[in-house]
C-alpha cells in the first residue's frame, strides 16, 4: 500500500536481503589472479589456432570457437595504450562496500601492449581536458595484495621516451 | 509474408514515479486498456508473452507477480527476461507455430523500484569488472568518446537527437518528459561521463505496453488495419565491451542486414517511412543511424544535421519521442512495436507520420547495443 509522495506519509515496509555468491571463476581466472598476487604480473590468454591475445583471459576463441587453456596463458607488460576514456561525475554506490564513492573518477578504455582486446580499469585523471586518446598508461601494483581486481587500484597517465 | 498480425497496442503514460501502482497493477492498466479497445476477454487470448528482468522485478520468476494481471493462471505463459521486443519475437514464433491464434505480449518495468545503476552494474562480470562500478551511464561515456573521437562526430550532434526526440515527445500523450529543450540546454547541461551530459540520457521511467498478435486468417475479426511483420533478424555482439570496436555497433549493423533481407529492402531511407530506434543515448541514436544503413559509416552526425530525421525528413526516427524522453528500460522494445504499429494503423494522432506504410522498430539488450534484434512491419 502507498500514498502520493508529497501528500500524507508515504507507508513503507523495508528489508534488506543479503544474497551472497561463491563463484567458480575457472583455472584462467586463478592463474590471473594468483600471479596478479604473488607476483604483481598481468597474464592474458592467446588463442592456440588465430593467435588472438585476449586481456583479461578468456576461456573460449569467440572468432574460433577454440578453447584456451592454461598452457595458452601470456604475460602481458604492465603498460599499455588508451583508446578510450570517461570521467564519471555523478553518485554512485560501490558495489564492494555498498556506500557511496567519491566522484569523479576517470574510467580508461585501454590496450595493453601485445593485447588484441580492450579492457576497462580506472585512470588517475579526472580532468578530461587532459586526457587523449592515444596517451600511455601503466598498471600501478598494491603493495599489500588479496588477489583481485583491486590489486590494480588504476592506471597512471605515463610519459615515455620516444 | 503477412503470417503474423498486430491489431491492438495498449501503453500506460509513462511517468518518474508510480508509487500509488505496484508493477502488477500497471500491468493490469495496459491489459484492460487493450481488452477494451479490442472489445475482447481473457478467454479470447490463446497465450501469453512477457519480458521483464528480475533485478529489477526484485524476485526471480518474477513473471508470476503479473500472472493474475495478464491471466495467465492455467494458461500458457512464457517470459522473456530481457527487451520487449524480444517477447514480440518469441510471441511471433507462438502464432508461427499455427498452435495459438491469439498471443498478447506484455512488457513493463518499475525503474523507480531500485537503482537502476546498481541493477546495471550486476550485468558485468563479478571478478574482472563488477568493482569497477561500470554501468549504463559510463559505459556509454566510453563508446561515445570512441566513437566521437574516431569519427569526428561533435557534441552539438549529439545534442540534436536529443532536442528532436525530446521535441517529438510533446506530440505523444504517453511520453515521460514533455518539455522542449534546446542544443544550449544539453550542451550546457552537467557533464555526467563525458563527453556526455545529463541531457544526452534518458529519464528512468515507469510503465507498461501490451499488444495482441494474431494469426493471418484471424486479424481482421479484431480490426481493419493489422500490422505485419515483414522482416526480423537478431544479433548479439560480444558481452565484454572490450571485446567489441565500440566505434560502430555491429551487432545492429547485422541484425538489419537480415531483417532488410527477409523484407526485401534494398534501400531502406527510399523505402522505409518511419523508424523507431532504441536511443540508449544521445550519439547511440546517431551510431543507430549508421548501423542501420540510413547513413554511412561515421556519418551520423551529418546525417543528423541533414533534418533527414526530423518529422518531415526523410525517415523520421522517433516520433515518439523515442527512449530519451521515456525509458521504462526493459519495455522500451515493444513501446517502439507500439509506436510503428501505430504509425501504421494511422492511429498516432498528432506524431502520426502521413501515409506511413513501412516501418522499423528495433529492440536492445544489455550495455551500448550487445543484443540486438531489428523488426520490420508493413500496414495494410
Amino acid at each position: 500500500m502507498s500514498r502520493k509522495k508529497g501528500q500524507e506519509k508515504i507507508f513503507e515496509i523495508k528489508w534488506k536481503t543479503d544474497l551472497p555468491y561463491r563463484y567458480s571463476i575457472g583455472k584462467l581466472a586463478v592463474k590471473f589472479f594468483e600471479e596478479l598476487k604473488k607476483n604483481k604480473k598481468i597474464y592474458g590468454s592467446k588463442c592456440p589456432k588465430c593467435g588472438k591475445v585476449n586481456f583479461p583471459p578468456r576461456a573460449v576463441c569467440a572468432d574460433c570457437f577454440v578453447e584456451m587453456t592454461l598452457s595458452d596463458m601470456v604475460e602481458l607488460p604492465p603498460k599499455g595504450t588508451l583508446e578510450g576514456f570517461t570521467v564519471v561525475n555523478y553518485p554512485f554506490v560501490d558495489p564492494q562496500t555498498g556506500g557511496m564513492r567519491p566522484f569523479p573518477y576517470g574510467y580508461a578504455l585501454l590496450k595493453l601492449d601485445g593485447a588484441d582486446t580492450y579492457t576497462m580499469h580506472f585512470v588517475n585523471e579526472t580532468d578530461y581536458t587532459k586526457l587523449k586518446v592515444g596517451q600511455r598508461v601503466e598498471a600501478v601494483f598494491k603493495e599489500e595484495r588479496e588477489g583481485n581486481m583491486g590489486d590494480i587500484p588504476y592506471f597512471k597517465v605515463i610519459k615515455e621516451e620516444e | 509474408m503477412d503470417k503474423v498480425a498486430i491489431v491492438g497496442v495498449a501503453q500506460t503514460k509513462y511517468e518518474e514515479d508510480k508509487i500509488d501502482q505496484p508493477y502488477s497493477e500497471l500491468v493490469f492498466e495496459v491489459v484492460k486498456k487493450l481488452h477494451n479497445n479490442l472489445g475482447i476477454t481473457n478467454d479470447d487470448i490463446g497465450c501469453v508473452i512477457t519480458s521483464s528482468n528480475d533485478f529489477n522485478d526484485g524476485r526471480t520468476i518474477a513473471n508470476m507477480a503479473i500472472q493474475d494481471a495478464v491471466g495467465s493462471v492455467r494458461k500458457a505463459e512464457s517470459r522473456v527476461s530481457g527487451d520487449g521486443a524480444f517477447a514480440y519475437v518469441y510471441g511471433a514464433m507462438r502464432i508461427l507455430s499455427e498452435e495459438y491464434d491469439t498471443v498478447m505480449v506484455v512488457s513493463h518495468c518499475k525503474c523507480s523500484e531500485v537503482s537502476q545503476y546498481l541493477v546495471n552494474n550486476t550485468i558485468f562480470d563479478p571478478y574482472y569488472q563488477r568493482h569497477l562500478g561500470l554501468d549504463q551511464i559510463s559505459s556509454a561515456g566510453l563508446m561515445a568518446n570512441m566513437y566521437m573521437n574516431k569519427y569526428g562526430v561533435s557534441e552539438e550532434q549529439a545534442a540534436k537527437v536529443v532536442v528532436k526526440n525530446r521535441k517529438n515527445a510533446l506530440n505523444n500523450p504517453h511520453a515521460h518528459l514533455q518539455k522542449e529543450i534546446s542544443v544550449e540546454d544539453v550542451l550546457n547541461s552537467k557533464m555526467l561521463a563525458y563527453p556526455l551530459k545529463e541531457l544526452d540520457f534518458p529519464p528512468f521511467s515507469d510503465g507498461a505496453v501490451a499488444m495482441l498478435l494474431t494469426s493471418e486468417k484471424s486479424a481482421k475479426k479484431f480490426t481493419d488495419t493489422p500490422v505485419w511483420l515483414k522482416g526480423y533478424a537478431s544479433c548479439t555482439d560480444a558481452y565484454y565491451l572490450g571485446h567489441r570496436n565500440m566505434t560502430d555497433l555491429i551487432g545492429l549493423e547485422l541484425a538489419a542486414k537480415g531483417a532488410y533481407e527477409m523484407a526485401g529492402i534494398s534501400d531502406p531511407v527510399g523505402e522505409l517511412d518511419v523508424a523507431e530506434v532504441y536511443d540508449a543515448f544521445s550519439t547511440h541514436e546517431l551510431m543507430s543511424y549508421e548501423a542501420l544503413g540510413f547513413c554511412g559509416k561515421g556519418e551520423g552526425g551529418k546525417f543528423m544535421d541533414s533534418g533527414a530525421t526530423q518529422m518531415n525528413g526523410s525517415i523520421p526516427v522517433n516520433p515518439s519521442g523515442g527512449v530519451l524522453s521515456s525509458n521504462p528500460t526493459m519495455a522500451n522494445g515493444l513501446i517502439r512495436v507500439a509506436e510503428i504499429v501505430l504509425q501504421l494503423m494511422g492511429k498516432a494522432g498528432k506524431r502520426q507520420i502521413p501515409n506511413a506504410k513501412l516501418g522499423l522498430a528495433n529492440g536492445m539488450n544489455g550495455i551500448c547495443s550487445q543484443g540486438n534484434c531489428v523488426l520490420i512491419f508493413g500496414g495494410e
